[in-house]
């Protein structure tokens, strides 16, 4: 079966349904700009935030709860703009859909640049909106394709890394990386059950190699998504299984990338004719 | 094939496709520098062994330390994470001389180094973060400590050492 307007009609809900969740879930937990308040930046090495710091944007932000309070509204209705700029006509619709893409790029990179958490969690952010660019249905396809090979990517190559640098071939990997990542954790919550866990593990390398070498091999599994879209559906299940391991064990939240499933749930769907456009 | 479909089928959003993976690889295989939304997914994947000594923050509040198991991961980022960002304003700062300055050079282009410098100024700090703080925990804060603490790792546990260092003292 080939991807229709209907199933474009459904991504574009699903991703906004998806992003106004995840609102819900940065603010109850004192997430926004404005919840934030931040007052001091760092430096990254990402020649596109050195840009952004040039207009003096982030300075700005910093003490100003006005300010952030307006960045924040402003990135978050942006898809309520777009949905109702592309009910308008097509091209009011890409010009919103344009605009989504520079406010979400500017916003993040603001964002990112204070204490909060690493961009990388914020891709489907900032690619999603090329998307809702494009106007015919098999632009949208090619689109929608590309991004699924794009989130293989992120995570074929974090699994390749894992090779070419050596930890996979470390069996006291997963020990250093609990002791790095939980040391806070560990000295002032010492009777806790994760620390107790964590302690286990550190203390049992073999066992949380083991745990290491799974998500490994689940992030090279996601090379199989260039050969084959036959296996997208047990990627899209190690995808979140990854997650749910991710958090438990690492801390570690990217709930933000869930986006990308939508991709891998819609990749059966044969690219339409140029006449359904 | 896919990239064969796209050329065949819509030629700009194949060059931009090749355009986007080409300068990923770049990123890729030159390392260190990135350009969102271009990165590279290399997490925890250098080897890293447990180390004889660590150094773990830790935060005192009207005498007591905060415990961390009272808060769920991203509470934990939103009260430590301005706490390493300010201790590393040194960092940042030396970034901006030894690699954005140099690459903003080398394109022939002056960077305004107003942007991308800050100043340590603890007291305001504090101040701040008290008030952040308090927020956050729902009580109220008379007294402040924050100190990096050294711990050695020895038979498979964190050991206190009498090392101890103020934030006040790293970034005054």
């Amino acid at each position: 079966m080939s991807l229709t307007n209907d199933h474009k009609r459904q991504i574009i809900v699903l991703f906004f349904v998806f992003f106004y969740s995840l609102m819900l879930f940065k603010w109850w937990n004192g997430l926004f700009l404005y919840q934030v308040q931040p007052i001091v930046f760092k430096n990254k090495l990402d020649v596109f935030s050195w840009a952004i710091m040039e207009t003096g944007l982030h300075q700005w932000l910093i003490n100003n709860p006005t300010g952030c309070i307006l960045f924040d509204i402003i990135f978050y209705s942006m898809p309520i703009w777009y949905l109702l700029a592309s009910k308008n006509s097509k091209k009011t619709g890409i010009a919103a859909a344009v605009l989504m893409l520079l406010v979400n790029w500017v916003y993040i990179q603001c964002y990112t640049l204070f204490p909060t958490n690493s961009i990388e969690s914020y891709l489907a952010w900032l690619l999603f909106p090329f998307l809702f660019i494009v106007i015919t249905l098999p632009g949208f396809y090619f689109i929608l394709h590309s991004l699924r090979y794009f989130f293989l990517f992120i995570f074929g190559s974090a699994g390749i890394w894992k090779i070419v640098q050596g930890g996979l071939f470390n069996i006291d990997q997963m020990s250093g990386v609990l002791l790095y990542q939980h040391k806070e954790l560990l000295v002032s919550s010492t009777r806790h059950f994760d620390s107790k866990v964590f302690y286990w593990l550190i203390q049992n390398p073999t066992i949380s190699y083991i745990i290491y070498l799974g998500g490994v091999l689940v992030e090279l599994f996601f090379l199989a998504g260039f050969v084959t879209k036959k296996l997208d559906n047990w990627i899209l299940v190690s995808f979140i299984g990854f997650l749910v391991a991710d958090f438990f064990i690492m801390h570690i939240y990217y709930w933000e990338l869930s986006p990308f499933v939508i991709t891998l749930f819609y990749s059966r769907y044969k690219q339409p004719q140029m006449a359904a456009a | 094939m896919f990239l064969k479909q796209l050329y065949k089928n819509n030629k700009p959003i194949f060059i931009l496709v090749v355009a986007f993976s080409l300068i990923q690889l770049f990123i890729n295989f030159k390392r260190g520098m990135v350009a969102a939304p271009f990165f590279h997914y290399g997490m925890y994947s250098a080897v890293l062994d447990p180390k004889p000594t660590y150094y773990v923050w830790e935060i005192w509040i009207n005498g007591k330390q905060l415990k961390e198991e009272k808060f769920n991961p991203w509470q934990r980022d939103l009260i430590l994470q301005p706490v390493k960002y300010y201790s590393s304003i040194n960092a940042s700062n030396q970034l901006y001389h030894t690699n954005i300055q140099r690459l903003f050079n080398r394109v022939h282009l002056n960077p305004n180094s107003s942007k991308f410098l800050s100043n340590c100024n603890y007291p305001i700090f504090e101040k701040w973060y008290q008030a952040y703080l308090s927020k956050h925990i729902s009580q109220p804060i008379n007294q402040l400590s924050i100190v990096q603490r050294e711990y050695t790792y020895f038979n498979g546990r964190l050991r206190l050492t009498q090392n101890i260092k103020l934030l006040r003292d790293l970034c005054p």
